[in-house]
C-alpha cells in the first residue's frame, strides 16, 4: 500500500503531463499577437490595426514621390545624385536599383488585406456602423497602394485575401494591368463612395481625417486613368462640392516691388499650405514622422533641399524646362481698375517653393552660416515639413479640368484655370454645375492666379479669339482647341504641382489620350530647356510606352 | 512469434550466467610507484561487485576469490589515485599518490566526455574561466573580454549552427541554465554572463559532454556542460575556510602618437577636409595664448582611466549531517575591481545543499541557492555604428582623444584645475558630430547607483526525491524554480560629452536609459531507473520525463535631454523617448528512454532515445512524429565501447599497457534556440507619430518549423600505460547539421523580409588529445605534465538563399557553400602606391555613389584587382581571413616537492584570424582620433615609399575600407596560471589543514598579434568569431590566498 503511494507520487506528473498537449504549448505574449489572438471585433481593436496601415504607408511615401516626378521634365540629376536615384531621373532602373524592391507597397496591401477580411463592419455602438468609415478607408489605401504599384511597375501580382503562412507567399498570383486594376477597384470602391470617413481627432497636431484617402478621389483617379471622363468628373465634383473647396483656396503672389520692376518680396499663403498642413487646401497627406523613433521620417527634404543630413548636397535639381516654364508665365496685377502691370519675374509659385534663391544675392547667408563652402544652397520648401501630400485642392481642381476637357467641356475647364470658382453636384446623378461667383475674390480664383497675378484680367491668357469668320478661327477645331487647353492644363500641373510626385503620371496620361507615347517622351527628352538639345536617348526609350514602367523581376 | 522466442533468448543469456557462477582466484601486490614499497591495507575490490573485496597485508600482498565474470578490479589506497586492473594483469599493482592528477573514475565512460574538479585554489571569478585554462581542447574557448566575471565564449565540436545559440547546454545539478543568449543589454560591449552566478568556489565539479548528448533532445546538438556543486559526503563536520587577495596590473595598450606627432598628423587632416577655416587654437604655437594650455598637454589618457585594480575572494563552507540529513552551505563574497575604472564586480552567493532521509527507502535533495552580482559599468570598446551615438566608452576613448587634451580644466592664471574639461573642440565644425567626450568626466558624471549600473540576482530552488522501490528499481523526481533578475541604468552625462546629432533624430545633450528582466524558469524531471547486475552482465535502464517552462520578460525605457546631469530619471518630459521589450515564454516536454549495458566491463552499449515538442516548433514541422496534437523530435543514440586491456590476449601488454578502451558511438541532437516565436505569424505594435499606436502585421511565422539536427559519429580510443604514468586519449568526430535554422527571404508580395526556415547544413569534423605524463615521482619530488590538443575543420554544404554576407563591426562575414563559417571577405591589398606615376599606371578606380569614377591616387592602398575590370568594387572582394583555428587546447604541468607544488596552465590558439577593429580606428588615417605611431609612417610625398597610406579625411579612395590591412593573425601561446602552493604542516584537532597559495595570471602571452589580446569576442555568434573590437584585455595578475580545514 505505501509502495503503491509512493509509486503514484511519481506517476501523477506523468499522467497529467499527457493531457492537453495542443494547449501547453500554445504560448502567449504582451509583445504581440496572433492570428488567433488578433480579433478585430471592436471599433477599439480596429483602430490600431488602421493605424497601423498608415504607418506602412509611411514605408512607401517617399518612393511614390521620386518614382512620379524624377522620371519626367521637372527635375534633373546634379553632381551629388546618387547612383539609384540617377537611374530613376534616366527612366533606365538596373535590377540592383534599391528602388526596384516593391516590397513596402504589398506591406501595405497586405496589412490592408487582413483587415478586410477580418474586420467586422456589422458592429454597432448607438445605432452607428462604427468600423464601416474605417473599412471604407482602408479599401481606398489598398486601391491606391495598388495604383501606385501600377503606374510603376506596370503589370504587378494581384491578391485580396492576407498572406499569413509563407506557403502562401510563394503562390504565383495573376499579374493585373493598371487597367484591369482601375476595373476592380472601381467597382470594390463604389459602394463606399458616401461612406463618412473617420476622424481620430487629432495625433501630432493634425486633424488625422487628413490621413485618410477620400474613396470618392480614389475612385474619380481610376476613372480618369480608364478614361472614363465623365464619371471621373463627377466624383471629383462632387468631392469638391460636398467639401465646398473652391479654386482660389491659397495663392502666392509678389509683394513688393523696387523701382526697377524687379520683385523684392513675396507673400505666399500657397507655400504655407505646405509648412502648416491644417487647412483647406491639404485634403490627404501621409503624415511622416519627425524622427525615425516614431516611424519613418521622410528623405525627401535630403533629396531636393540642402540639410545638415546630406551636407548641404541636394540631390536633386529642377530642370531648366521648369525654370523656363515658370519664367515664361506672366504675371499681372491691377495697378488700378483699368491698368493691368506685367512683371517679368514669372510665376511666383517657383519662388515660393524656392525662397533662398529668392534671396538676393546680397543677402544670401554666408558660407560659414551654412557650415559649407558650397554655396548652391536650396531649401524646396514644399518638403519643409517633412510630410508627403496626395490630394490637395488645388491638383484635384486641375484632374477635374482635365476630366471636362476631355470630356470636350474645354471652356469649361480653362475657367478652372483662369476665372475660377466652386462646383456643385445633385445627388447621385451625373449632373453638375460649374459656377463662377464673385470673380475677383481670392478664394474663387482660377488655379493659375495662385501663382501668375490677376490670371482673370490677364488677356494674354486666353482661349484663342474665336470671334469672327477668319481662316484662322475655323482652323480651331474642337479637338485642336482641347489640346490647346490640355496643355495649359499640363503646364499649369507643373506650376502648381512640381515635386509632388504626379508629374509622370499627367504626362502619362495626357499620352495615353491623345494616342501619341511621343507626347511624354518629347517632354521628357527636353527636361534640359529650349537651350540644350533633346535627349534623343531617352525620348527613343520613352517614346515606347513598355518603357514607361520600372522593369521587376 | 519469432520475436517472443528471440526474447525468451535473451533472458535466459541474461539470467544463465548468475545461476552457475564459477570462482575465480586472484592474487597479487600492491605497490608504490613512487617508491617501490608495498602498501598494505590497500583495498581490492572486483569492479561492480563491491561484495568482493580483499586488503592487502602488510607485504602488499591480497588474495581474492570472484566470479568467473570478473574482468576488472579496483585498487584503492588512503592517499593514493585508485587504479582499474584487468584481472588478468593484477599480479603488480602501483599505484600514484593522490598529488598527482586522477586518471581512472569509478564510471567508465562510454561517450567522450572529461572533467576538471578541484576548484579550491581558482581566483576565478567564474567557471567558465576554469574551462578554458582545463578543458581547453574539450571545449574551443575565446576569452570575451578582461571584464571581471564576463567568462568566456565556447564552441563544442566545430560550429553546429549559423544563426541559432552555438554554445553549449549548461546543466547545474541536474537543472538546465538559460543563458539569456541574445538579451538586450544597455551598454555597449557588456555581457552578462550568467555563469558568474555561480561561486567557483561552490563547485565540485564540471563535465564535459562531448557526444552522446542525445538525452538533452533539442539543446544538446552544440554539447553539454554539466556543473555539479559541492554536497557534504561524510557525516563529520568540516568547515573550509578560503580567502584570496591580488592585484591585476592595467593591460598595456597599443603604441599611440604623442602630442607633437599627433598635432602635425591633425594639421595635415585639417588640410584634406576643405575647409576655408584657417585658425584653429590647437595650432597656435605663442605660450601667452590664453588657451595654449588647453592645448598643450602630454596626456597619457590611458593613466586616467586605468589601475591597478585590486580582487578580494572569501568563501566560507560547512559540510556536514547526521542521520536525517546531509548538508552543505557555503556563503561567498568576491570583490573584483576592474583595470578599466568603473567596471567594478561584487557578488555575495549562498549556497545550501542538502540531502535528507525521509524513511529507509525515500529521500530527498532539497538545494536553495541565492546570488546576487553588482556592477558598475560603462560601455567598452569601439561602438559598431558612429552614427548612432557620441563614443561612450571610456576605454575607446583612452585610444582616441587628442594627446595634447588635458582631463581637467586650467583656469585664466595657467594653472590646472580639479574641474574635468569638456568635450573637445579642435576639430568642431569640420564636420557634423567631430568632437569627442571627455572620458574621465563620463566616469566622474555618470557615477552613481542609479546612473550605470548593472545587478543580477539569481535564485534558485530544487528538491529532488528519490525513491528506492526495490529490486532494482528506483524512481526520482526532480523540481526546481529558478528567477533571474535583470536591472540596468545606463547615464549618459552632459558634462565633458557633446552634443550629438542622430541622424534621423536630433541632437542629444544626455541621455538616461533603465532595462529591467525577469526570467523564471520551471523545470521538472521525473524517471523511473532499473538496475538488474547477474554475473557477466549489467544494465540499467532509465524512462524519464522532463518538462520546462520559462518566462522571460524584459522592458527598456530611453529618453534624451535630462536637462541636467543630477536627474538621471526617465521622465514623460525628455525628448526622443523610446521604450521596448520582450515577452518570451517557452516550453519543452521530453520523454526519453536510456539503457546501458555491459558484459563483464569489457564490452559496453549505451543507447538512447529522447522524444521531445517544444512550443517553438511548427504545428507542422517537416520531421518527427505527431503526437497529442504536436509534433515531437526523436533524437536517438548508440555508443559503444571495447575494453581491450580485459582481453586475455592484452594482459601479456601490462604495465606497458594498464588499459586501453575503444569508444564508437552515434547521437543525434538538436538545437531550437531561436526566437520563441518564430514558428507564429504575429502582429505587433508600432508607433505612428509622437502619440499613436499602430499594430500590423509583425511576421509571417513558418507552421513547419523544425530544431536543427546534428548527427554525429565519433571514435575514440583512451589509453592509459606505462605503468599509469602516460594517460591518453583520442576522440574523432564527424558530424552532419541539417535543417539550419536560418532567415530566408520571403517573396516581395508577401510585404515582409525573412522567416525562420529550416534549410541549409554544414558538417564538422575534429579530432582532440589530451597525453599526460607523470614524469618523475619520488619520495619529494613529482613532475607531471601534459597537452591537449583539438581541431576541427567546419564546412558550410548548403544554403537555401545561396552564399551571402553579414557586415559586422564594418567587415563582411561570408558564409558560403564549401567554406567554413565566419571568414572573412574583403579586398586585398599590396601596399600603397609611392608615386602619381604608378598610381596612373595601375589606372584603377572606384565608382563613388554618384555613379562617376574617382581614381587611386599616389599614397593610395594598392587593391588587388582580381577582375579585369579597373573598378574597385565588390567583385574584386576575396576570402581574406578564417577566424576557425587549426589547433588549439592548453598545456599544463605540475612540479611539487615535499609540501610545495607549482602548477602551471598554459592556453593556446594556432591559426585563427583576428579581424582587427580598433586598430582600423587608430590607424584609418581619416578621422581625429589619435592614431598609432604606424601612422608616422604614413605616405606624405611623391615617391615616398611605405606601407601606410596618406592621411585624408573622410578616406573618401576608402584606403581604410575592409582589407587584409585589418586582419591579423590571432595565434598566441599564454601563460593563464602559475600557482605555487604550500601545504602547512599542521594537523590538529581543530585544524586539518592550511594552504597558503600564490597564482600570477597571464604572465606572458607570445604573439604577433598587434592588439592588446588576441582573445576577444564581441558576441558568442558563429558568424562574429574574431572580431576584436578592443574590448577591455586582461593584464597581468597575482593573487595570494589561503585555504584553511577545519
Amino acid at each position: 500500500m505505501k509502495r503503491a503511494f509512493y509509486f503514484s507520487l511519481f506517476i501523477i506528473p506523468f499522467s497529467f503531463l499527457f493531457l492537453s498537449c495542443t494547449d501547453m504549448f500554445d504560448t502567449k505574449s504582451s509583445y504581440y499577437s496572433t492570428e488567433d489572438t488578433n480579433s478585430l471585433g471592436s471599433a477599439a481593436d480596429t483602430v490600431y490595426s488602421v493605424i497601423g496601415i498608415l504607418g506602412k504607408v509611411q514605408t512607401i511615401a517617399d518612393r511614390t514621390v521620386l518614382f512620379g516626378e524624377l522620371r519626367a521634365d521637372l527635375v534633373c540629376e546634379n553632381e551629388y545624385t546618387p547612383s539609384d536615384l540617377r537611374e530613376i531621373v534616366a527612366g533606365r532602373v538596373t535590377p540592383t536599383n534599391a528602388y526596384t524592391d516593391y516590397r513596402s507597397f504589398y506591406a501595405v496591401i497586405n496589412n490592408c488585406n487582413y483587415y478586410l477580411a477580418k474586420a467586422d463592419t456589422t458592429v454597432r455602438v448607438g445605432g452607428k456602423k462604427v468600423i464601416l468609415g474605417e473599412y471604407a478607408v482602408v479599401k481606398a489605401i489598398r486601391a491606391w497602394t495598388y495604383l501606385q504599384l501600377a503606374l510603376i511597375y506596370g503589370e504587378v501580382p494581384f491578391y485580396t485575401q492576407p498572406i499569413l503562412k509563407f506557403t502562401d507567399a510563394d503562390r504565383d498570383y495573376p499579374k493585373y494591368s493598371l487597367s484591369q486594376i482601375c476595373d476592380y477597384f472601381i467597382a470594390d470602391l463604389l459602394p463606399f463612395a458616401d461612406v463618412e470617413l473617420p476622424s481620430y481627432g487629432t495625433i501630432s497636431g493634425i486633424d488625422s481625417h487628413r490621413f485618410f484617402f477620400p474613396v470618392k478621389l480614389v475612385l474619380a483617379d481610376m476613372y480618369l486613368w480608364q478614361q472614363d471622363y465623365r464619371n471621373a468628373a463627377f466624383y471629383y465634383a462632387d468631392y469638391l462640392s460636398d467639401h465646398q473647396l473652391s479654386t482660389g483656396l491659397v495663392s502666392a503672389r509678389v509683394g513688393s516691388i523696387n523701382t526697377s520692376d524687379e520683385v523684392t518680396s513675396f507673400t505666399a499663403p500657397w507655400i504655407s499650405a505646405f509648412k502648416t498642413p491644417n487647412n483647406e487646401e491639404i485634403i490627404t497627406l501621409i503624415p511622416m514622422a519627425r524622427t525615425r523613433l516614431d516611424g519613418v521620417k521622410s528623405q525627401l527634404d535630403n533629396v531636393f533641399s540642402s540639410t545638415d543630413e546630406n551636407d548641404n548636397h541636394y540631390q536633386i535639381t529642377p530642370s531648366a524646362c521648369y525654370n523656363e516654364l515658370n519664367q515664361a508665365q506672366d504675371y499681372a496685377y491691377s495697378v488700378n481698375e483699368r491698368t493691368l502691370k506685367h512683371l517679368s519675374c514669372g510665376d511666383v509659385r517657383y519662388f515660393a517653393t524656392y525662397p533662398t534663391q529668392f534671396v538676393p544675392a546680397d543677402k544670401q547667408p554666408s558660407a560659414d552660416e551654412w557650415k559649407t563652402d558650397d554655396e548652391d544652397i536650396r531649401q524646396n520648401d514644399k518638403f519643409a515639413a517633412g510630410h508627403v501630400y496626395v490630394y490637395r485642392c488645388g491638383t484635384v481642381w486641375l484632374r477635374l479640368a482635365e476630366a471636362l476637357n476631355a470630356m470636350g467641356n474645354y471652356d469649361d475647364a480653362f475657367a478652372i484655370l483662369k476665372r475660377g470658382g466652386q462646383v456643385t453636384t445633385r445627388g447621385d446623378s451625373l449632373l453638375f454645375e460649374f459656377t463662377q461667383t464673385a470673380v475677383g475674390v481670392e478664394r474663387y480664383r482660377g488655379i493659375h492666379a495662385r501663382g501668375s497675378g490677376e490670371a482673370f484680367r490677364n488677356s494674354a491668357y486666353d482661349l484663342p479669339d474665336m470671334s469672327g469668320d477668319t481662316l484662322e478661327v475655323r482652323v480651331w477645331t474642337r479637338e485642336r482647341l482641347m489640346d490647346y487647353v490640355e496643355d495649359l492644363i499640363i503646364d499649369e500641373y507643373a506650376l502648381e504641382s512640381a515635386f509632388e510626385g504626379s508629374r509622370f503620371y499627367d504626362l502619362m496620361r495626357v499620352a495615353l489620350r491623345r494616342g501619341d507615347p511621343t507626347y511624354l517622351a518629347r517632354k521628357v527628352a527636353h527636361r534640359n530647356g529650349a537651350l540644350q538639345p533633346a535627349d534623343d536617348v531617352l525620348y527613343d526609350r520613352l517614346s515606347n510606352p513598355s518603357n514607361w514602367y520600372i522593369k521587376h523581376d | 512469434m519469432k520475436n517472443t522466442r528471440f526474447w525468451k533468448i535473451v533472458l535466459l543469456l541474461l539470467w544463465l550466467p548468475s545461476v552457475a557462477m564459477a570462482q575465480q582466484k586472484l592474487e597479487g601486490k600492491v605497490i608504490s610507484a613512487v617508491t617501490g614499497e608495498p602498501l598494505a591495507g590497500a583495498r581490492v575490490t572486483a569492479h561492480g561487485l563491491a561484495a568482493y573485496a580483499a586488503m592487502t597485508d602488510e607485504t602488499g600482498v591480497f588474495a581474492l576469490s570472484v566470479p568467473e565474470s570478473v574482468a576488472l578490479i579496483d585498487v584503492e589506497a588512503p592517499g593514493y589515485n585508485t587504479v582499474q586492473q584487468a584481472v588478468g594483469a593484477c599480479s603488480l599493482i602501483q599505484l600514484w599518490p593522490d598529488r598527482f592528477s586522477a586518471d581512472y573514475s569509478a564510471d567508465i565512460a562510454v561517450t567522450s566526455l572529461r572533467s576538471a574538479s578541484d576548484f579550491g585554489l581558482s581566483g576565478a571569478v567564474s567557471v567558465d574561466d576554469e574551462i578554458a585554462s582545463r578543458l581547453g581542447a574539450d571545449v574551443r574557448t575565446v576569452t570575451r573580454s578582461g571584464m571581471r566575471g564576463s567568462g568566456v565564449m565556447m564552441l563544442m565540436n566545430g560550429l553546429n549552427s549559423l544563426h541559432a545559440n552555438a554554445m553549449p547546454l549548461v546543466v547545474v545539478d541536474g537543472v538546465f541554465l538559460d543563458q539569456q543568449q541574445g538579451r538586450e543589454t544597455l551598454h555597449d560591449g557588456f555581457y552578462n554572463n550568467l555563469l558568474a552566478n555561480i561561486n567557483v568556489a561552490d563547485i565540485e565539479r564540471v563535465t564535459v559532454l562531448k557526444n552522446g548528448t542525445s538525452l538533452y533532445g533539442t539543446r544538446g546538438a552544440n554539447g553539454v556542460i554539466v556543473i555539479e556543486t559541492r554536497r557534504s559526503t561524510s557525516m563529520a563536520t568540516r568547515i573550509e575556510v578560503n580567502g584570496m587577495a591580488g592585484v591585476e596590473f592595467a593591460p598595456a595598450g597599443m603604441d599611440l602618437m604623442n602630442a607633437s606627432q599627433f598635432r602635425l598628423y591633425a594639421s595635415e587632416l585639417i588640410g584634406s577636409t576643405g575647409t576655408r577655416q584657417t585658425a584653429f587654437k590647437f595650432l597656435k604655437e605663442d605660450p601667452d595664448y590664453y588657451f595654449y594650455n588647453k592645448y598643450h598637454n602630454e596626456t597619457r589618457w590611458a593613466d586616467y582611466l586605468y589601475r591597478e585594480a585590486l580582487t578580494q575572494n572569501y568563501n566560507i563552507s560547512v559540510q556536514g549531517g547526521d542521520e536525517v540529513a546531509d548538508y552543505n552551505l557555503s556563503l561567498g563574497y568576491v570583490d573584483a575591481q576592474s583595470t578599466l575604472l568603473c567596471n567594478d564586480f561584487s557578488r555575495l552567493g549562498l549556497r545550501f545543499n542538502t540531502d535528507i532521509k525521509l524513511g529507509s527507502r525515500l529521500k530527498t535533495r532539497f538545494d536553495v541557492a541565492y546570488n546576487q552580482n553588482t556592477r558598475d559599468l560603462r560601455d567598452d570598446g569601439a561602438p559598431e555604428d558612429f552614427a548612432a551615438s557620441t563614443v561612450l566608452a571610456p576605454g575607446f576613448l583612452g585610444n582616441i582623444k587628442s594627446p595634447f587634451l588635458h582631463p581637467y580644466r586650467y583656469d585664466e592664471t595657467g594653472h590646472l584645475t580639479t574641474f574635468v574639461e569638456s568635450a573637445d573642440d579642435f576639430a568642431e565644425g569640420l564636420a557634423l558630430n567631430s568632437t569627442w567626450a571627455n572620458p574621465v568626466a563620463i566616469n566622474t558624471y555618470g557615477e552613481a547607483r542609479n546612473k550605470n549600473r548593472q545587478e543580477t540576482s539569481f535564485f534558485n530552488i530544487t528538491i529532488a526525491p528519490r525513491l528506492d522501490l526495490g529490486h532494482g528499481l528506483t524512481a526520482q523526481t526532480l523540481f526546481s524554480y529558478g528567477l533571474t533578475g535583470v536591472t540596468e541604468r545606463s547615464f549618459v552625462p552632459m558634462t565633458g560629452v557633446p552634443v550629438f546629432y542622430i541622424d534621423g533624430v536630433g541632437e542629444s545633450i544626455n541621455r538616461a536609459a533603465s532595462l529591467t528582466a525577469k526570467q523564471e524558469s520551471l523545470f521538472s524531471e521525473t524517471k523511473i531507473g532499473w538496475t538488474y547486475a547477474a554475473g557477466s552482465h549489467a544494465l540499467n535502464l532509465t524512462a524519464g520525463l522532463r518538462y520546462t517552462a520559462d518566462t522571460y520578460t524584459s522592458s527598456r525605457q530611453e529618453g534624451h535631454n535630462t536637462g541636467n546631469d543630477k536627474t538621471p530619471d526617465l521622465a514623460a518630459s525628455l525628448s526622443f523617448k523610446d521604450v521596448g521589450g520582450t515577452d518570451d515564454r517557452w516550453r519543452s516536454m521530453a520523454y526519453y528512454l536510456t539503457g546501458d549495458y555491459n558484459w563483464r566491463y569489457t564490452w559496453f552499449v549505451q543507447g538512447g532515445l529522447t522524444m521531445e515538442t517544444t512550443s517553438r516548433f511548427g504545428r507542422d514541422a517537416r520531421e518527427g512524429i505527431c503526437l497529442g496534437g504536436v509534433k515531437w523530435g526523436l533524437f536517438p543514440s548508440l555508443q559503444g565501447a571495447w575494453m581491450i586491456s580485459n582481453e586475455d590476449f592484452m594482459t601479456g601488454l601490462a604495465p606497458a599497457v594498464n588499459q586501453l578502451k575503444l569508444r564508437i558511438g552515434y547521437d543525434e541532437s538538436g538545437n531550437d534556440d531561436i526566437d520563441a516565436s518564430a514558428s507564429r505569424t504575429t502582429f505587433a505594435s508600432s508607433k505612428f507619430l509622437d502619440n499613436a499606436i499602430g499594430l500590423t502585421l509583425h511576421a509571417i511565422g513558418n507552421n513547419t518549423l523544425q530544431w536543427e539536427t546534428t548527427r554525429r559519429f565519433s571514435a575514440g580510443v583512451d589509453m592509459k600505460g606505462w605503468n599509469n604514468r602516460l594517460d591518453l586519449s583520442l576522440g574523432l568526430f564527424r558530424s552532419f547539421t541539417s535543417n539550419l535554422l536560418t532567415l530566408k527571404s520571403l517573396p516581395e508580395i508577401s510585404g515582409e523580409n525573412y522567416y525562420w526556415s529550416n534549410e541549409g547544413s554544414l558538417e564538422n569534423v575534429g579530432a582532440d588529445l589530451r597525453v599526460n605524463l607523470r614524469l618523475i615521482g619520488s619520495r619529494d619530488w613529482l613532475w607531471e605534465a601534459g597537452f591537449s590538443a583539438a581541431t576541427y575543420r567546419n564546412r558550410i554544404t548548403s544554403l537555401p538563399d545561396g552564399d551571402f554576407t553579414t557586415t559586422l563591426y564594418g567587415g563582411e562575414v561570408l558564409t558560403a557553400v564549401g567554406q567554413p563559417a565566419g571568414i572573412f571577405y574583403g579586398y586585398r591589398t599590396a601596399g600603397v602606391y609611392a608615386t602619381t606615376a604608378e598610381a596612373e599606371a595601375a589606372g584603377l578606380y572606384n565608382v563613388l555613389s554618384t555613379g562617376s569614377r574617382s581614381n587611386f591616387g599616389a599614397g593610395d592602398v594598392i587593391f588587388v584587382n582580381q577582375d579585369n575590370d579597373p573598378a574597385i568594387d565588390d567583385r574584386d572582394k576575396v576570402v581574406i581571413g578564417n577566424p576557425n583555428p587549426d589547433l588549439y587546447g592548453n598545456i599544463f604541468t605540475t612540479v611539487g616537492y615535499r609540501r610545495l607544488t607549482l602548477d602551471a596552465q598554459m592556453g593556446y590558439s594556432w591559426g585563427n584570424d583576428v579581424y582587427n577593429y580598433l586598430r582600423r580606428q587608430l590607424e584609418s588615417g581619416s578621422t581625429f582620433f589619435n592614431q598609432t605611431t604606424a601612422l608616422n609612417r604614413r605616405w606624405t610625398c611623391e615617391g615616398q615609399q611605405t606601407d601606410i597610406p596618406r592621411a585624408t579625411f573622410g578616406d573618401p579612395m576608402g584606403n581604410a575600407r575592409f582589407s587584409d590591412r585589418w586582419i591579423e593573425d590571432g595565434s598566441y601561446l599564454r601563460l593563464r596560471r602559475v600557482t605555487l602552493s604550500y601545504r602547512l604542516p599542521v594537523n590538529s584537532i581543530w585544524m586539518q589543514g592550511l594552504t597558503v597559495w600564490l597564482t600570477g595570471n597571464n604572465l606572458f602571452t607570445l604573439t604577433n598579434y598587434l592588439g592588446s589580446d588576441p582573445e576577444s569576442s564581441v558576441s558568442n555568434s558563429v558568424l562574429s568569431q574574431g572580431i576584436d573590437a578592443g574590448l577591455l584585455a586582461r593584464g597581468r595578475s597575482i593573487l595570494v590566498g589561503l585555504k584553511l580545514n577545519l
